[in-house]
Formats: structure tokens, sequence, C-alpha cells
């Protein structure tokens, strides 16, 4: 019988996906299940950008495509991409928990989207100085993104990864 | 046939995890009542396949912290922490003990220690990974009847505090997990409408 580890356990990263649209209700609820993450002090310090389409085009051709190959094909391929933002923050050890809080919820996305037979990838990386993506996308001053997500159906269920083993990574005292 | 029954269990896994999702709240009070560390880490473990990191490896370790001495060391540290970098102000030493007992009858501790990257991206994308994965393993122990806090202070970034929890140069403590079973959960505050957070393009 199916229970929640295996579940878990059955989640894969996807990479692939088909030219389906999502319906955007799923997404939305989706989104509003998600954002039950914690989060501490009650900042709920995201903000989301839906692309899709033209808009979702631009994006993509505002990338430097021979620098990152990878993220450009994604967002082409994938029918839909979520931004994910959070708040920036001068002091280093609220923006780090901002940054968590919005990690917390992007799991809570990658999760809620398996169960609906969607696969997502989370593309994370140093986006300092896209200047002409961030005025596209409309991202603030005081935020930064905490994932670019492609997300869209797949078909077939792709390979599960090598497994990550943390038995031997616990100490106990 | 077999068809059907798919569609019906992907109904049914949605509803579940939309609930689990919902319903999982954080837990700063607990039952004194003993966690099977097997079970705890079995979640972890879980936790950990449904994060996918590039690397494919999550560069992180844990200290879990159970028995009588063990939370009377760590207890002994963070309370030490404190008072090296006044953290509080002034503590009479009664109430320090109380605070000590307290934390102490707390099932379980568990330490995420970061192994860090030479690069700052990576490091970056590592944290998430980490982040990700506790978020996962909040849901998955919450699905057997434990609660945790994250607790995260500028204190566990102290080198005198790290060092003493045996960290070796090029690690960092992301949080402490304090955890145990749950009795009474209290009413979640109601999140923001997503309608009000996201913009279309
Ligand atoms: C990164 C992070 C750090 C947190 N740190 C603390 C903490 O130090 N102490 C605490 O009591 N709760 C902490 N929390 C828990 C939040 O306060 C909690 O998620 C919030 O009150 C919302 O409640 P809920 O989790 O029940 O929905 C933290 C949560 C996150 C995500």
């Amino acid at each position: 019988m199916m229970n929640m580890i295996s579940l878990f356990r059955e989640t894969r990263a996807v990479r692939d996906f088909t030219d389906e649209p999502v319906p955007r209700h799923i997404i939305m609820n989706i989104l509003d299940d998600a954002v039950w993450a914690p989060n501490h002090r009650f900042r709920e310090p995201w903000r989301f950008i839906y692309a899709e389409g033209d808009g979702k085009q631009k994006l993509a051709a505002s990338i430097d495509w021979k620098q990152h190959p990878r993220l450009v094909n994604t967002i082409i391929q994938a029918p839909l991409c979520l931004i994910v933002t959070a708040k920036m923050n001068n002091d280093e050890h609220i923006a780090s928990e901002d940054f968590a809080a919005v990690c917390c919820l992007i799991q809570n996305i990658q999760l809620l989207s398996w169960v609906h037979g969607l696969g997502m990838t989370w593309n994370l990386g140093d986006y300092r100085g896209w200047t002409e993506f961030m005025k596209l996308a409309g991202i603030q001053e005081n935020e930064r993104i905490a994932g670019i997500l492609s997300i869209g159906f797949f078909a077939p269920v792709p390979e599960k990864a090598a497994l990550i083993e943390l038995y031997e990574k616990v100490e106990v005292w | 046939m077999a068809g059907q029954r798919d569609v019906g269990e992907k109904e049914n896994w949605s509803t579940h995890m939309s609930q689990l999702v919902r319903e999982r709240r954080t837990i700063r009070s607990f039952s004194e009542h003993p966690l099977s560390q097997e079970i705890v880490i079995d979640r972890l473990q879980a936790a950990a396949q449904s994060v996918f990191n590039e690397k494919g490896k999550l560069p992180c370790r844990f200290v879990y912290i159970a028995s009588r001495e063990g939370k009377e060391k760590a207890v002994s540290l963070i309370m030490s922490v404190y008072a090296e970098h006044k953290l509080y102000k002034w503590l009479p030493s009664k109430v320090g003990q109380m605070m000590a007992e307290r934390i102490i009858s707390i099932p379980a501790f568990l330490v995420v220690v970061q192994e860090m990257e030479e690069s700052k991206e990576m490091c970056e994308r590592d944290y998430a990974s980490i982040c990700a994965m506790l978020q996962s393993f909040s849901l998955l122990a919450w699905d057997c009847g434990i609660g945790l806090v994250w607790n995260t202070e500028p204190y566990m970034r102290k080198q005198s505090f790290a060092t003493d929890m045996g960290l070796k140069r090029g690690e960092r403590i992301v949080t402490i997990l304090f955890m145990g079973n749950y009795e009474r959960i209290s009413k979640g505050k109601q999140r923001t409408p997503v309608m009000k957070k996201i913009s279309f393009l």
C-alpha cells in the first residue's frame, strides 16, 4: 500500500515536459496550499511571477543563451514559468530566515505539483546583473529570486535519480 | 480498469498532501514521551529522497540529541554562549535553571549542519536544498505525530559554539530543530491569498 513515506520517496526531478497547457486554477490551488509553509514572525516573505505564452518567451529571450543553455531550454520547453522571490534584508540573519521560508514554500509547490501529476524543475543561480530579465519580470529592488520554476505535465515518468543516503550522516548524542 | 484506479488514487493523494501541507503547525510544547530514533531517521532519509540537488548529494550532516546526558551537554553549551555574548541582559540563575530544564525536557534536538562548498553560489543552492529537505521532513514527521520548531538564532553562527558542538572547519549550523510528539495544536494563522502576491506576464 502507498503511504506518505513512499509518496515522498517516489517524487522525481522532471526536466522533460509535454506541451499540454497547465490549467491556471490548478496552480492557484497549489500555491494557496503551499503558502502554509513555516515562516518566522509571519513575514510571508514571498511573491510570485506567473509567466506563460508570450510573456514567458520574452523572459527566455532576455537570457544569454550561450551562458545558460539549460535554463533557457527548460523555460522554453515547460508550459509554465513561475518565478518565486524572497524579500531581501540588510539584517543578514533575517534575510537568511526569509530565504529559508521561501525554500520551504518551493518544496511545498514541488510536492503538491507531483501529486497533481505535474513535474517541476527548480532553477537557482546567481542572477545579479540580469537587468532586462528583472525588468520584464517586475522584480523589485528589495527582492531576490529564490527559484525560477519550470512546471508542466510529464510523460513518461522520469527515472528516479540516485538515492541520497543520510543514514551515515547522523551522529547520535 | 487499472487506469481508473490510478486516477482515483491520484485524487486521493492530492487531497492528502494538501491537508498535510495546510495542517502542519510549528509545535513549541511537547509531550515528554521519548521518540523512536529509528522512525525519525527513516523519515529524514525519506525526506532527502524528495529533493533534487544537482550533484545528487546533499552536503549536510546531523547531530541527533535525545539522551539525557546529550541534551544536558547541548543545553549547557547553549546557555554558555548566551552568557558569553550577553544575548540576554541578565537572568537570575533560578530562571536560567528553569529555562535549561524546560529545554532538556523536550524529547529530541536535531542539529542540522551544512558542509560549505567553495563557491558562494553553490552554498546558496545547497542551503536551499537543505531547507527544502527540512520542509519535507517536517511534513513527514507531522504525518506520524511528531511536531517540531525550527530554531534559528544568531548564536548558532558563533565560532565558539560551533567548535563546542564538534563542527569542523567549513561547516555551519543551519538550524536546530526541537521536536517531540504533539498534544495540543494551536490554530494556524491564515495566510495572505496568493492572488494578492502574484503578477501575471
Ligand atoms: C527559517 C525559519 C526559522 C524559524 N525560527 C524560529 C525560531 O527561532 N523560534 C520559533 O519559535 N519559531 C521559529 N520558526 C517558526 C515560525 O515562527 C512559524 O513557522 C510561524 O510562526 C508560522 O507558524 P506555523 O509554522 O505553525 O504555520 C521559524 C521558521 C522558519 C521557516
